[in-house]
């Protein structure tokens, strides 16, 4: 059993309706935001859920974070299962997991200081009551290379630079030392030339805690760079999931090779004609029936648009939810 | 006629300088830019949040904010300067010569309005005899060119998905058929499928009806797959310009190669990257001589005190770097 395990995972949100709807039609209508996904991330493992917006992959975060309650289906960590019911469960579960989310600034109380706003955590959480927590603080800024630490300890959010405040949400997040981090788009807003600090930041840190990190972003080139495993998911599923390899060099479904062909290369002699899906991503209010991505699919057939395909592992060992490699065969495909 | 005129210079800025007033003091957002731009050719300008890629783009098009001022230099466009042109003989070249396609399509359009109405606003503020009938029947031919459906002109900007709506922007930026688009970051906020479409869309555009862009962004994948010009801007200024094939294949100045460096690709094996030392800087606060110098692995004393010139490198290069002249 993985460390981290979702199983049969799902998220629909209520539609908003207006008065008159609600009297006149009982028919309540849901944002399928996450539609049944199962994965499994290993201790110490640094896994990709990659994916365009609305496709879910940040509602699974925050469901494996029990910051959402899934509608179907279960999260454990561990062993235990997320969002325990009795209160002393929950806040020593949310000692063990630790969430980083996109935008620093935002993340950072304005009005409250480096030292303060990486304390916090320990007052809340640890269970040890102290007036001062500076040694502790002092050693995890230093860690993540906000060094010297008396320097930035009484800066405010606003004096910093946008690498060095998102250096202070990771401190923050790493301060009582949790078993399990998730990183939503951790380097989407930071400067281009100081992202890979970002990610070496958090691979360092990855190897020298032993933590275990579910990597949510909608670059595939951070996910390359960062992750051992990877899930693509599409309108609320997964569609393929392997090892970065796997994933990188040979990327069996369609919504994956799209995805890889559209990331521009910085490199003017590769100039090449793409072949690129057409149209947007469909309303997760409505997906479409059958294959999710068959109304942009290049190979689509007559069995994508009625039945949907089941994520199968292949002969490669990666997983593929698509019906071009069942169909080949001819034959049921083996489980 | 259009052909003959490939190649030759739309667009010279020459030193040109703004500042922003604010309460930290001035801050030189673009500081003695100098660049051209020939007619027919994509000229990417890149760099990082801070660096004045987008308030240069703002200077181009005469619509710099309240705060903001030229200091020095001068825009030449075609045989016409820009910078002491009076406002109403500049409305007539905004817009119906340079148009410009801004990052966020959700805030540029109104969204009370019908995209319909949108062009019969635009068109008409430039064209104030023509019809409505006139205006939405050349509409619908360039929507079509865009992949819109002409039912669609009487729909509102929220009933369009993000990238539809970019391709709205684009269709006006078209409208009055301008020799130059300046794009500012025209796919941040769009998937990056939705954003290579647009892209392709852009490209086919460009030939087709042989316009000139300036693309401003800080992808340097972008740029490298559209741009057949590359201008790197650091703290204000041009760290590095030249042919696209130069900039990407043999950086000169340490910020452009420290930069392909530490930036993560899908293409081929998984490598390591170099890791850029320390964070831009604050316009208000830029350390003297070479702006780059505190991040700078090559740094020497001259770096620390003096300013480095933009110098040639190649027929086309120019790089701002004292290593270039360090004996």
């Amino acid at each position: 059993m993985a460390f981290l395990e979702a199983k049969g995972l799902k998220k629909h949100f209520p539609v908003q309706q207006s008065i008159i709807a609600q009297m006149v039609s009982r028919k309540r209508e849901f944002v399928r935001a996450v539609d049944g996904i199962t994965f499994g991330v290993e201790k110490g493992d640094i896994y990709g859920l990659v994916g365009e917006s609305g496709s879910g992959k940040t509602t699974t975060g925050r469901m494996t974070a029990a910051l959402e309650k899934p509608t179907e289906g279960t999260v454990t960590l561990g062993g235990t299962p997320v969002n325990p019911r009795k209160r002393s469960d929950r806040k020593r579960f949310r000692r063990r997991v630790q969430y980083i989310f996109q935008d620093p600034l935002s993340s950072l109380n304005p009005k409250m200081d480096v030292g303060n706003a990486v304390a916090e955590p320990l007052r809340y959480l640890s269970g040890v009551r102290k007036r001062n927590y500076s040694a502790e603080v002092d050693e995890i800024l230093e860690r993540v290379g906000l060094s010297p630490a008396a320097t930035f300890r009484e800066r405010y959010p606003h004096e910093l630079s946008g690498g060095q405040r998102q250096r202070v949400v990771i401190a923050r997040a790493l301060i009582l030392k949790p078993e399990y981090v998730i990183a939503d788009e951790p380097v989407a807003m930071v400067d281009v030339s100081v992202r890979a600090q970002i990610m070496e930041l958090l691979m360092k840190m990855q190897s020298e805690l032993g933590l275990t990190i579910l990597l949510i972003t909608h670059d595939l080139a951070v996910a390359k760079y960062m992750c051992n495993r990877i899930s693509v998911m599409y309108l609320g599923k997964i569609v393929e999931s392997g090892t970065n390899e796997q994933i990188f060099s040979n990327p069996m479904h369609p919504y994956t090779q799209a995805l890889k062909a559209a990331v521009p290369i910085p490199d003017p002699r590769s100039k090449s004609d793409k072949k690129l899906p057409a149209g947007e991503i469909p309303s997760s209010l409505n997906p479409p029936p059958g294959c999710r991505f068959h109304t942009r699919c290049p190979f689509v057939f007559d069995r994508c648009r009625t039945e949907e395909p089941q994520l199968l592992p292949t002969d490669k060992g990666n997983f593929v939810a698509c019906h071009l490699y069942t169909e080949e065969k001819g034959a049921a495909p083996k489980r | 006629m259009m052909e003959a005129q490939i190649g030759e210079p739309l667009l010279q800025v020459k030193g040109l300088s703004v500042e922003y007033y604010t309460s930290e003091g001035a801050a030189k957002a673009v500081n003695d830019v100098s660049l051209d731009l020939r007619k027919g050719e994509t000229l990417g300008i890149v760099g990082e949040s801070g660096s004045g890629k987008t308030t240069l783009g703002l200077a181009l098009m005469g619509i710099l904010p309240p705060q903001a001022r030229m200091t020095g230099g001068s825009i030449t466009f075609g045989s016409t300067e820009l910078t002491t042109l009076r406002e109403d003989k500049l409305r007539a070249i905004r817009g119906r010569r340079i148009a410009m396609i801004f990052q966020d399509p959700m805030t540029s359009l109104n969204p009370v309005k019908k995209i319909g109405d949108h062009f019969v606003e635009y068109i008409r503020a430039h064209e104030p005899k023509a019809s409505r009938e006139e205006v939405l029947n050349k509409t619908m031919d360039i929507l079509k060119g865009l992949g819109i459906s002409e039912e669609r002109l009487n729909d509102y900007p929220h009933q369009f998905s993000g990238g539809m709506r970019q391709r709205v922007m684009i269709g006006l930026a078209l409208a009055l058929n301008p020799d130059l688009i300046i794009a500012d970051e025209p796919t941040t906020a769009l998937d990056v499928i939705v954003e290579a479409q647009i892209l392709e869309l852009l490209k086919a555009l460009k030939r087709k009806y042989s316009l000139s862009l300036i693309l401003i962004t800080h992808n340097m994948g972008i740029v490298a797959e559209t741009a057949d010009r590359v201008a790197v801007m650091y703290a204000g200024r041009i760290a590095e310009i030249g042919p696209a094939l130069e900039v990407f294949g043999r950086p000169r100045h340490p910020y452009t190669q420290a930069l392909l460096q530490s930036i993560p690709t899908v293409e081929g094996e998984r490598r390591t990257l170099k890791v850029i030392p320390g964070f831009p800087p604050l316009l208000t606060q830029q350390p003297p001589g070479c702006s780059f110098h505190p991040r700078c692995p090559y740094a020497f004393d001259r770096c620390r005190s003096e300013d480095p010139p933009l110098l040639p490198t190649s027929a086309e290069g120019k790089a701002a770097c004292h290593l270039l002249t360090r004996k």
